[in-house]
């Protein structure tokens, strides 16, 4: 199957990306790839691409850096890239290439985690995200079909660099693929679509033809995406507690539906629970000790939840009034409390590490817009630092007010842009410091204040009102 | 405070965070402390000297500084 619109816009993208290539980035041939293997996963609601790929350094000097491009056409964006040697697990950094032109090409710079000599080779293993990458196709569909989802990229990874052999494995949801291009070397077993292995691919030049692949297949999931999510983190040392507030702004990016919501042909399909491209549930499968969750909407309390938390799980599972279908949005907010000590540390002196979880969020795959995360620490806590598993795009430090306070707690603020759930429940380590003086603070105002008023009432009881004698 | 890093985390081990009393004992706590209070001011009520103020104005505000924070951590409200 082959969408023209797509395929004239991926055209024009990777047409576009090579026209630029000569003038931003001049990578030098210093390496070949001899062996690579792309998977493409596309069984989430977003594309998680997997490059494991052996190179080798055919210069006379000794390299550091590979160059690795990632095509971002359309609407989709690179949500992350991670990269390690793929032997011993060792991390390598990928960072983007800074390129301020309109360069549907995304480069990244991996420094790799050894200096490779003249001739030697390493294994790197590159994961990245991609979001906006799967349409619906059909875009609209009735209230019971299946929903089927397109991917369209190209056949080859577009590498500067000469490859001696690769081949790319397509990932669907399951088994249903009723369409997929067919070129040279191309397989069909189960959910899995092989292209390759295919030898000696050439650098990707800008005259060089353009081979696309396109795969349409069945998603019986709905594509869940937050377009917002603001999560606050708020601790506690006289309440000993770590209390955690999600608000979400959700939306369905499945396709849409073809006519007017029908409630008895979902409630009458409801008994035997056929797969949906709606949202039906969220999970959230929480920290142990985990407890006094919560679940409200824009109504109020929304009674459809359950709760479960014992000593090996905790797990939140929400009903939203109503199922979201393709296009329809929904916003609510989620919260919970823990114990403090399991993610609080005494440090040296005033100062305090605190360890949380930067991303939760529910176990259905999910993509993120836009993640704001606000630590709020106690009040009068000082020298503020952070170190986040995840690259922030904005940082913020200000003054919470809430109750009892009088000059306000000292939080940060974190906003991360066009996130994947693959990087939930990775901790964030604060550190900070607080002293016994500043966490006096709020009994000392109370104190104060109600013994000003008995020191006022002595006075006051003291002047002689009455009437002269 | 050092840089924060794994490791910093990590050689915190046998430093947890250690409340003053725990979360199922805010509310007695709380309560006990209120009542103190309340019952000073009672007592500071029936004779206002200044010279008493010491005696008992000090302790009902300590009482009621203690007692008015964690009775809204009792309440839910941590601050």
């Amino acid at each position: 199957m082959r969408s023209s619109n797509s395929r004239v816009s991926l055209l024009a993208t990777l047409l576009l990306a090579a026209s630029h290539l000569g003038l931003s980035l001049d990578v030098p041939p210093v390496y070949k790839n001899t062996n690579l293997l792309r998977t493409i996963d596309a069984s989430k609601a977003y594309v998680k691409e997997t490059i494991a790929v052996i190179i080798e350094n055919i210069s006379h000097q000794p390299q550091t850096e590979y160059y690795l491009p990632l095509l971002v056409s359309g609407s989709s964006a690179v949500s992350y890239v991670e990269c390690k040697d793929k032997k011993d697990g060792t991390p390598c950094t990928a960072e983007a290439v800074d390129d301020a032109s309109e360069y549907p090409l995304q480069y990244y710079k991996i420094t790799l985690p050894k200096t490779l000599k003249p001739s030697d080779q390493i294994t790197l293993a590159v994961t990245a995200g991609i979001t906006g990458a799967l349409t619906p196709v059909p875009a609209v569909i009735g209230q019971s079909d299946k929903q089927f989802l397109s991917y369209t990229g190209a056949k080859f990874v577009p590498s500067p660099y000469f490859t001696e052999k690769q081949k790319t494995k397509f990932r669907a949801a399951n088994g249903e693929i009723p369409d997929y291009t067919i070129h040279e070397l191309t397989e069909k077993s189960g959910y899995i679509v092989t292209y390759g292995p295919y030898d000696n691919v050439e650098p990707w030049k800008t005259d060089a033809q353009v081979d696309e692949i396109t795969v349409r297949f069945e998603f019986t999931n709905p594509i869940v995406f937050m377009e917002k999510l603001e999560r606050d983190i708020e601790v506690s040392h006289w309440g000993n507690n770590l209390a955690i507030e999600e608000r979400y702004w959700m939306t369905n990016n499945g396709a849409k539906l073809k006519e007017q919501f029908s409630r008895l042909s979902w409630a009458t399909t409801a008994y035997y629970n056929p797969p949906t491209a709606a949202i039906k549930s969220l999970l959230f499968p929480l920290r142990v000790g985990s407890k006094d969750a919560y679940y409200t909407d824009e109504v109020g309390n929304v009674s459809t939840s359950k709760f479960r938390s014992d000593s090996r799980e905790a797990i939140l599972d929400i009903k939203p009034r109503f199922p979201i279908f393709g296009g329809w949005n929904y916003s609510f907010v989620v919260g919970w409390n823990n114990d403090l000590p399991a993610y609080l540390r005494h440090g040296e002196g005033d100062g305090y590490i605190l360890k949380v979880p930067l991303l939760q969020g529910p176990s259905q795959s999910t993509s993120y817009g836009k993640v704001e995360v606000r630590i709020i620490l106690p009040e009068g806590a000082t020298n503020v630092k952070y170190v986040s598993p995840i690259t922030i795009h904005k940082e913020e430090q200000f003054l919470h007010k809430t109750f009892m306070d009088t000059i306000g707690r000292t939080s940060i603020k974190l906003t991360i842009d066009n996130v994947v759930d693959e990087l939930k429940n990775r901790d964030i380590i604060v550190t900070y410091d607080y002293s016994t003086l500043a966490a006096l603070r709020k009994p000392l105002v109370v104190l104060g204040s109600v013994f000003s008023l008995y020191i006022v009432t002595a006075i006051l009881g003291r002047i002689d009102l009455s009437i002269g004698k | 405070m050092s840089t924060p890093s794994l490791e910093l985390w990590n050689a915190a081990a046998s430093t947890p965070f250690s409340p003053i009393i725990g979360k199922n004992l805010h509310s007695p706590v709380a309560f006990l402390l209120l009542a103190i209070g309340a019952i000073l001011t009672v007592v500071f009520s029936i004779n206002k000297s200044l010279a008493l103020a010491p005696a008992i104005a000090i302790p009902a505000s300590v009482a009621f500084g203690i007692g008015s924070v964690y009775a809204l951590a009792a309440g839910g409200v941590y601050v």
